[in-house]
């Protein structure tokens, strides 16, 4: 009985680093410092200890940025007591438009516990570089909006050390994000 | 028995100009607007997309051209396009998920979602169009005043014919 009782708990340990491995760091992102919704200078590496998820956007965005933004305010209910264990952070590839007031104006109707983000281009620049994403300003001289951005949907979610885990992608639903959440959370205890 | 062939004759000229009037009826149907609604717009902006489904009940096909609203200074018709980063306009999946071992699932997505003016909309003979996130939508560009969630908003849409489809959207 006593071979039975080191066997199961030899099994019991292994299954647990088993589920821990599936969850690589994946060689994107890193720290950055930007401007928050609040003007005051922001850096990642203040995050540490909470889980992250990172998306970039723009506030003009009239139907990818709200409807992530909705997505995200489901998965926070959805996470319950654990909804303080993540931050999310909204950078702006719109720095002309979205100045922190604006950022903060908006993100403020969804009920996500979201920081806005900007800075210069150079500076946005930099951190869309080291995450892997895109954007590109494309004029539009004869709508109303003079001009459109495109711009990647890729929603990264970071561990408590700030390290790149996952990469949801547009089309990752509540429970997904939910289940990708909670598998860092646990990987991280 | 005359009188009966009188009678007879009487009730099947009704008979036939009541279904030549219901024929009519199907065929003046032509496109109708059901399911609309506008998303509330952002704090800070008077802008916002209007979302709905076009049915068509002609044997033709139909086009949305424009449209207007006493609400908003200026409406214009979008769609939500996947596009690469280099400017190519294939269709493109965001194929990472949840990490794992396959490389391809290690690197964020090249393509882009942008947002591009489309000159009409058109709606299939007999079938139905749906705008609704994601693709096709109406922009409200200079919302006059600020809805409240439940608003309903009137919208006019006008067709490549002349003919003008109302709308009626509520604010979500």
């Amino acid at each position: 009985m006593k071979k039975w009782g080191w066997l199961a708990t030899f099994c019991l340990l292994l299954a647990m680093g088993c589920r821990h491995a599936q969850l690589p760091v994946l060689p994107v992102g890193g720290d950055f410092a930007l401007t928050d919704f609040n003007n005051q200078t922001f850096h990642l590496a203040s995050l540490r200890g909470k889980a992250v998820l990172i998306f970039f956007g723009y506030t003009s965005c009239p139907d990818v940025c709200p409807t992530t933004l909705s997505k995200l305010s489901s998965v926070y209910k959805r996470l319950g007591d654990d909804a303080s264990r993540v931050k999310t952070l909204y950078i702006t590839v719109d720095p002309q438009r979205d100045t922190p007031t604006v950022l903060k104006e908006d993100l403020g109707s969804f009920h996500v516990d979201a920081l806005g983000l900007t800075g210069t281009k150079a500076e946005i620049d930099r951190v869309v570089g080291l995450y892997g994403a895109s954007y590109e300003i494309v004029p539009t001289p004869d709508s109303e909006a003079k001009y459109t951005v495109a711009h990647s949907t890729t929603l990264y979610a970071l561990d408590a050390q700030g390290r790149t885990r996952i990469l949801f992608p547009y089309e990752a639903t509540v429970e997904e994000i939910v289940r990708g959440l909670r598998t860092i959370f646990e990987s991280d205890s | 028995m005359k009188i009966r062939s009188v009678s007879v004759f009487t009730f099947s000229t009704f008979v036939m100009i009541l279904l030549l009037g219901v024929i009519a009826v199907a065929q003046d149907q032509g496109v109708v607007a059901h399911d609309a609604w506008v998303r509330m717009p952002a704090p800070s902006k008077m802008d916002t997309a209007l979302y709905l489904v076009l049915e068509n009940h002609s044997s033709q096909t139909r086009a949305v051209v424009s449209a207007s609203s006493e609400t908003a200074a200026k409406l214009e018709m979008h769609e939500m396009k996947n596009v690469k980063k280099d400017d190519s306009m294939s269709k493109s999946g965001d194929s990472m998920g949840m990490g794992g071992s396959d490389s391809s699932m290690n690197k964020p997505s090249q393509s882009m979602m942008t947002m591009t003016p489309v000159s009409k909309i058109e709606i299939p003979a007999n079938g139905k169009v749906t705008l609704a996130p994601n693709g096709l939508h109406i922009m409200m560009f200079g919302l006059k005043s600020r809805p409240a969630m439940g608003d309903k908003i009137n919208v006019a849409l006008k067709l490549d014919d002349g003919s003008i489809v109302p709308v009626v959207a509520t604010v979500k």
